[in-house]
C-alpha cells in the first residue's frame, strides 16, 4: 500500500525531480535514474523516466546533445534550459507551499498520537 | 539500433516495447526507443538475468513510457473509452429517452421505406397522382401495401418493446436494413413528378419543317399548263403573297440557283433542277414523273379578247 502511495506522489512530481536532478548535472537517461533512486526516490521506473525526459524535451524544458559512449550505444544527454528553470523554480515554490501544508496537517495528527 | 551488438535477450524486449507503440508516430518512436535502447544496454551490463525479471512485461514498460512521454494512448482503446464516456454522458442518456418516446414515428416510417425500397429493387411503377405510392395491381394496391406494413412494422416494435433486450439485435439489423433502403427511396421521392408520354403528345404537335403533302415531305414541285406539258421556272406563292420556298439550312451546291433580273436569290421557282457533280450542267432539264399530263377540257379562265381599239 505505501509503495502505490509512493509511486502516486512520484507520478505527479516526477517533473519536478527530474528538473532537479538534471540543473545539478547534465545527464543521459540511465544516469537520471539512478541519480534519482540514489536521492531516496527508490520506485521510480526507468519508463517512467524516459518519458518525462523525452517529454519535457519536446516542452523546451529540456536541451539535449549525443556523446558517444565507450561501451554501447551513444548517449543523449539532457541539459536544463532557461524554461526548464523557471518550471522548476515554479515547482518548488508550489512544493513548498504543499509540504509546508501537509506537515502542519500531519505534525498536528503526531501531536495527538503522541 | 546501433551497430554494437546487443544482447539477444535486450533485442527481444526492444522489439516487444516496438511493437506496443505501433500507433506512434514513427520519428517520436524511434527517438524514444533510442533512449531506451542505450539505457537498457547498460542495465544489461550491470546485472544478470532477464531485463523483464528488472524491467517488468515489455508492454508495461511501453505503456509507463507513453504515459509519461505524454502521448495519446491506442486509437482502439481510446475510441472504446470514448463510446463508453459517451454512452455514460446524462445528456446522451437524456436524449436517448425522447428517441424512445418518438420510437413510433420511427416505426412509421420504417413501414413505408420498406415497401418503397422493395418496390424499387423491383423496378416497379410509380402512381403518377400520388408520387410515393407503387403502383401494385393500383394505386389502392400500393396504398392497401403501405398500411399493412405500417401496421406490421408498428407491431413489430411494440413486440421489441416489451421483448426488451432480447429484440434489440433484431431492431439494430433492421434498422441498418432500412436505413439503406431509405438512401435509394429519398432521391427516388425527391425526383420531380414525370408528366406522363400521353400529355406530351398532345400538348406539343410535331410540326414538319419544309414542303409537306398529306403529313410527308414534298422534294420538288412539277406544273404542268392545260395543254399537259410541263411547265419550268414557275414562281409560287401563297394567297398572302409569301413565296413558298424549299430551301435547307446550309445551302447545297448542286442546286440550280434561280436569281431575278437584280441579282436576288429566289427558292420558290419549281421544278428544282440539279447539276451534274463538279459541273454547271443540268442533270436533265426535261425530268418530270410524266412526259405530259392530261389536257384540261375545262375552258381557260383567262380568254384572249380582242378588243378593239377606239379609232
Amino acid at each position: 500500500m505505501a509503495q502505490v502511495d509512493t509511486s502516486q506522489l512520484l507520478r505527479g512530481t516526477l517533473d519536478a525531480a527530474t528538473l532537479a536532478v538534471v540543473e545539478q548535472e547534465d545527464g543521459y537517461g540511465y544516469d537520471v535514474v539512478r541519480r534519482l533512486r540514489a536521492a531516496g526516490l527508490t520506485d521510480v521506473g526507468d519508463a517512467s523516466v524516459y518519458g518525462t525526459l523525452r517529454r519535457l524535451y519536446k516542452a523546451g524544458a529540456l536541451t539535449s546533445y549525443v556523446e558517444p559512449s565507450g561501451e554501447g550505444p551513444h548517449r543523449r544527454y539532457y541539459g536544463i534550459t532557461p524554461r526548464g528553470s523557471a518550471q522548476l523554480a515554479e515547482a518548488r515554490s508550489a512544493w513548498s507551499e504543499f509540504v509546508l501544508a501537509m506537515s502542519n496537517l500531519l505534525e498536528e495528527k503526531v501531536e495527538v498520537v503522541a | 539500433m546501433s551497430a554494437t551488438a546487443l544482447p539477444s535477450d535486450v533485442e527481444i524486449y526492444l522489439a516487444r516495447v516496438r511493437a506496443a507503440l505501433a500507433d506512434v508516430p514513427p520519428e517520436e518512436r524511434d527517438e524514444l526507443l533510442a533512449e531506451v535502447e542505450s539505457s537498457l544496454y547498460e542495465t544489461a551490463s550491470e546485472t544478470d538475468g532477464p531485463v523483464s525479471a528488472r524491467l517488468g512485461p515489455a508492454e508495461e514498460f511501453a505503456a509507463e513510457l507513453r504515459a509519461a512521454a505524454g502521448l495519446h494512448g491506442e486509437s482502439s482503446t481510446s475510441l472504446r473509452d470514448t463510446l463508453r464516456g459517451l454512452v455514460a454522458n446524462p445528456r446522451v442518456r437524456a436524449a436517448g429517452v425522447v428517441l424512445k418516446e418518438l420510437a413510433p414515428i420511427w416505426w412509421v416510417a420504417r413501414g413505408y421505406i420498406a415497401v418503397a425500397a422493395i418496390a424499387l429493387a423491383f423496378d416497379t411503377r410509380w402512381s403518377w397522382s400520388y408520387r410515393a405510392v407503387p403502383i401494385v395491381g393500383g394505386t389502392m394496391g400500393g396504398l392497401t401495401l403501405i398500411a399493412l406494413a405500417i401496421v406490421a412494422s408498428i407491431a413489430l416494435g411494440l413486440w421489441a418493446r416489451h421483448r426488451g433486450g432480447l429484440g434489440r439485435p433484431l431492431l439494430a439489423l433492421d434498422a441498418v436494413a432500412l436505413l439503406v433502403g431509405a438512401f435509394a427511396v429519398v432521391p427516388h421521392l425527391a425526383q420531380p413528378t414525370i408528366v406522363p408520354n400521353v400529355v406530351l403528345a398532345e400538348s406539343t404537335p410535331v410540326v414538319a419543317q419544309g414542303l409537306v403533302y398529306n403529313g410527308n415531305p414534298v422534294q420538288n414541285i412539277y406544273p404542268y399548263s392545260r395543254d399537259g406539258k410541263l411547265l419550268l421556272d414557275v414562281q409560287l406563292f401563297t394567297g398572302a403573297g409569301a413565296p413558298i420556298q424549299m430551301r435547307s439550312q446550309s445551302p447545297d451546291p448542286l442546286r440550280r440557283g434561280v436569281v431575278t433580273k437584280r441579282g436576288v436569290s429566289v427558292y420558290n421557282v419549281y421544278p428544282l433542277r440539279y447539276f451534274e457533280s463538279g459541273t454547271q450542267r443540268i442533270v436533265n432539264p426535261k425530268a418530270a414523273p410524266f412526259a405530259r399530263a392530261p389536257k384540261i377540257a375545262t375552258p381557260s379562265l383567262v380568254r384572249k379578247v380582242r378588243v378593239q381599239q377606239p379609232k
